[in-house]
């Protein structure tokens, strides 16, 4: 829970910081906050988590809530179920996941806008999508070190957590 | 317990798929949870938009370089001419936005921007005010220098502005000299596209766009920006021109609201 909060914390942080300090093409830093979440905590966390940060993007973006909160839920256990299938999962893994789902979670808001909102983006030039995916990897590269998933629970140096039922 | 995870997240799904075709239809669910939700996110926003003013105060408010060499070596009293400057500067846009209010009857409101959209999909401003301050959904937002975009969302104490360059925006213009009416949209990035002209229309590089009042929403005469390009391909009816807004969105601090 802890955890969950100082996360939920971050989240607010970073969308303060897409909305104040980047006035041209934004990097996604909540995705990768949604990714690394899941990635530690599991999927049904990582969705939980997901949802959240998603119905917080669509209250400050001002159109549709909804949107995020789909495509964030999904990134968040779609990751996760890609991590319980890779053996060993190190930052070039990790900024490689990140990337492909970014790409999907681009390509799912563009359908889902498409359908139920009737918003398109014919007009939009295809570089801004590119550029928000790169702006992306660099945050999750330099997010690595600090937010480490896979860091055990019990070592983790940004939140540590005893275990109570520990033997030796 | 898998099973009952998953059959929890599909209904939480089609939820969120209901919410959303109920949205799309009726219109934008808004609910005092949601703005309880968002408090903290505006109190944050306001807070980080005062200091990022504050830092700008300090170092962006100098463009001239000599100005900033004297003001480094009058170390003591940087703070206070910044402050002074910074003032003057907010000083020149109230009054402009004070101009503006005498030379229109439609004039609502002036408001402050203190957040632009998180994302990258909508071009949407956040203004400090909202419906107790008398402003209703698609009101004209324009500062001194042009057209910022119209209302779209409106909460008691805030409202959010669709700016001219969103996807979503689309405003019916004509060329300043030769008439030629359009439809102009946005690209989702810092350009707007004049669409509907027909090939045989002269149009040229420099021109300005204004609104012709057509659509109903936007009064006529208000500028938008100007062409930079105009692109014209073999076989096609239409050209298609490129607008720049006259207003730089991403310095842009102050608004005007207009009635429709």
């Amino acid at each position: 829970m802890k955890a969950f909060l100082i996360y939920l914390f971050l989240a607010f942080l970073a969308l303060a910081a897409q909305s104040e300090f980047f006035t041209g093409i934004k990097p996604d830093i909540l995705f990768v906050l949604v990714c690394f979440y899941s990635l530690r905590y599991g999927q049904a966390k990582g969705m939980l988590f997901g949802a959240l940060t998603g119905l917080l993007l669509d209250l400050s973006s001002g159109f549709i809530p909804g949107t995020n909160i789909i495509s964030m839920a999904l990134a968040g256990y779609a990751i996760a179920s890609v991590r319980q299938r890779v053996f060993q999962w190190n930052i070039i893994i990790n900024t490689v996941a990140i990337i492909m789902f970014s790409i999907l979670d681009i390509f799912l808001v563009h359908v889902i806008l498409a359908t139920f909102a009737d918003i398109y983006f014919a007009n939009r030039p295809l570089t801004i999508s590119v550029m928000q995916i790169v702006y992306t990897a660099i945050f999750s590269l330099l997010l690595y070190p600090v937010l480490d998933p896979e860091k055990t629970r019990d070592s983790l140096a940004l939140f540590p957590v005893i275990n109570p039922k520990r033997t030796f | 317990m898998l099973k009952k995870r998953l059959f929890l997240f599909i209904i939480f799904i089609l939820f969120i798929f209901a919410a959303l075709t109920y949205q799309g239809t009726k219109g934008i669910i808004d609910t005092s949870a949601f703005d309880f939700l968002s408090y903290p996110l505006k109190i944050l926003e306001q807070g980080i938009s005062a200091a990022v003013s504050g830092i700008k105060a300090v170092f962006s408010t100098n463009s001239e370089r000599e100005q900033r060499k004297k003001l480094l070596e009058q170390a003591a009293v940087i703070g206070d001419r910044n402050q002074c400057i910074e003032t003057r500067n907010e000083n020149e846009r109230l009054k402009a936005l004070l101009d503006l209010k005498a030379q229109r009857s439609d004039y609502v409101t002036s408001a402050r921007i203190f957040a632009r959209d998180p994302t990258n999909w909508f071009q949407v401003l956040w203004i400090d005010k909202g419906s107790k301050h008398g402003i209703i959904k698609d009101m004209i937002a324009v500062t001194p220098l042009g057209v910022v975009g119209r209302i779209h969302r409106v909460l008691k104490d805030r409202a959010s502005i669709i700016q001219i360059t969103d996807v979503n925006a689309s405003v019916a213009v004509r060329i300043q000299s030769s008439r030629t009416e359009g439809i102009l949209e946005g690209n989702g990035d810092k350009k707007c596209y004049l669409k509907y002209v027909s090939q045989e229309m002269d149009v040229i590089s420099g021109d300005a766009v204004i609104t012709s009042g057509l659509e109903g929403l936007y009064p006529d005469g208000l500028l938008i920006g100007y062409v930079t390009s105009i692109i014209k391909k073999d076989g096609e009816f239409f050209q298609v021109i490129e607008v720049l807004p006259a207003q730089d969105f991403k310095t842009i601090e102050e608004v005007a609201i207009l009635k429709r």
